[in-house]
C-alpha cells in the first residue's frame, strides 16, 4: 500500500519510526488546509506561510508527543491554532496589524483580474474581502471556531477537541459568532452605502 | 417564540437539528419578525458562500523553505536540555550522577573546614553579657520583693526558737449556726 492511501495515524506512526516519506506525505496532505486556516485567522499570507512552516517544524521536532489517543488532524490543528493565537497576540502588542495591509493575495488579485468571468469573480472576491475583514474584527475565540466550522468545515467534535471546549459551548459560540459576523457585515454595508 | 430564542436557534435550525416541537414557532416568528427574518437570510447566505471562498495555496518555494528549516534544525544538534538528559558521566544516569557530585562537594567542604579550623573560638563573656544587658528594653522593670523592716528575713531567723502555740487554743470558742 502506498503512502497516499494510508490514514494520518498510520503515517505519523511511520514517521515516528523514522520514515521521512511519511512526513512528506503529511506535509502535502495538510499544507493548504492549514494555510487557509492560519490565513483566515491572521489575514496576512506571508506571515501565515511562515507560521505554517513553524507548525510543520514543530511536528518534526515533537513527533513523539503525539499519542494515538487523539485524532492526528485535531492534534495538528491544535498546534497551528496555538501558534496562530500566539502570533496574533504578538501582532496586537506591536500594534502593527493592519487589515488593509497589501498581502500576496492582493497582489495576485491585481494581476489575475483579467479572468474569464470578471463580474462573478469580482463579486466573489468582494464577498471574500468583506468576510475576511469582518473575521479579523471578531474576538479571537469566535474567530477560531467560525473559521474551523464554516470555512474548514470541520465537525463539532473535532472543533471541540481542537479548542478544548465542551461540545455545547462550541455550538453556542458558533451561533453567537455567526450573529456577530452578520452584524459586522451589516455595519460595514451601512458605512459603504452612507 | 421571542427574538432572543429565535437567535439562539438559528444555527440549530440551519443544521437541521432543531426539535420538531419548535419548528412551527420558529417559522412563525421568522415570517412575522422582519428583523429576525433578515438575520436568518443573511446568515444562510453567509454560510452558503463562506464554504465557497477561494482557498489560498502555499507558494512554490514552500517545500524548499521548509526543508531548509528542517536541515538547520538537524544541524543544530541537541539542545542543552537534551544534552543534559543524554549525558552519562562515568556511565551513570543523570540523577545518580548529580547526587554523587553533590555528596562529593559536601564531603570535601566539610573536610576542608575540619582540617583548617582546629582551635576553639575565643568568646568574650563580658562583652556577651554587656550586649545582652543592652538588649533588655528600657520599660522592663524587674519585680523585687523587699521584706518589711520589722520582720526578720528567713535567712536571719532562728529555726531553733519555737513559736508559742499554746495561746492558739486559749481563745474562746465561737459557736456558729443553730439558734
Amino acid at each position: 500500500m502506498s503512502n497516499y492511501e494510508l490514514s494520518d495515524e498510520i503515517l505519523i506512526k511511520k514517521f515516528q519510526d523514522g520514515d521521512m516519506n511519511a512526513y512528506n506525505q503529511i506535509v502535502y496532505r495538510y499544507k493548504d488546509r492549514l494555510l487557509n486556516f492560519i490565513y483566515r485567522f491572521l489575514n496576512d499570507l506571508d506571515r501565515s506561510e511562515d507560521l505554517l512552516q513553524d507548525t510543520f517544524l514543530k511536528l518534526y521536532t515533537h513527533k513523539d508527543s503525539y499519542q494515538e489517543i487523539a485524532k492526528f488532524s485535531t492534534w495538528l490543528y491544535t498546534i497551528a491554532a496555538n501558534l496562530a493565537r500566539t502570533e496574533l497576540r504578538k501582532l496586537k502588542r506591536r500594534k502593527t496589524f493592519s487589515v488593509t495591509e497589501l498581502s500576496r493575495e492582493d497582489r495576485e488579485f491585481i494581476i489575475s483580474s483579467n479572468d474569464a468571468d470578471p463580474s462573478e469573480n469580482h463579486l466573489s472576491q468582494n464577498f471574500e474581502r468583506k468576510v475576511q475583514l469582518a473575521l479579523s474584527n471578531l474576538p479571537d475565540d469566535f474567530r477560531t471556531i467560525i473559521i474551523l466550522r464554516d470555512i474548514q468545515e470541520l465537525s463539532y467534535d473535532d472543533i471541540s477537541k481542537i479548542v478544548e471546549l465542551p461540545l455545547g459551548t462550541v455550538k453556542s459560540r458558533i451561533n453567537r459568532g455567526r450573529l456577530k459576523l452578520q452584524q459586522l457585515l451589516k455595519k460595514k454595508e451601512k458605512t459603504y452605502t452612507e | 417564540m421571542k427574538c432572543y430564542d429565535f437567535e439562539l436557534n438559528i444555527s440549530t435550525y440551519i443544521a437541521g437539528e432543531l426539535k420538531q416541537s419548535l419548528h412551527s414557532s420558529f417559522k412563525e416568528h421568522r415570517d412575522n419578525c422582519s428583523n429576525c427574518n433578515e438575520k436568518f437570510t443573511d446568515i444562510s447566505y453567509l454560510l452558503k458562500n463562506m464554504s465557497n471562498i477561494n482557498p489560498v495555496i502555499t507558494s512554490d518555494n514552500f517545500i524548499d523553505n521548509l526543508s531548509k528549516k528542517i536541515q538547520s534544525v538537524d544541524n543544530q544538534g541537541p539542545s542543552i536540555w537534551e544534552w543534559l538528559i543524554n549525558l552519562r558521566p562515568f556511565g551513570f544516569q543523570p540523577a545518580p550522577a548529580l547526587g554523587f557530585l553533590l555528596g562529593f562537594i559536601m564531603i570535601t567542604t566539610a573536610s576542608y573546614f575540619l582540617i583548617n579550623i582546629d582551635k576553639i573560638p575565643n568568646i568574650d563573656i563580658n562583652k556577651l553579657s554587656k550586649n545582652s544587658q543592652e538588649k533588655i528594653p528600657s520599660q522592663f522593670k524587674p519585680s523585687l520583693v523587699i521584706p518589711p523592716q520589722n520582720e526578720t528575713s528567713i535567712a536571719e531567723s532562728d529555726s531553733s526558737i519555737k513559736p508559742d502555740v499554746s495561746k492558739r487554743y486559749n481563745d474562746k470558742i465561737k459557736l456558729t449556726g443553730g439558734k
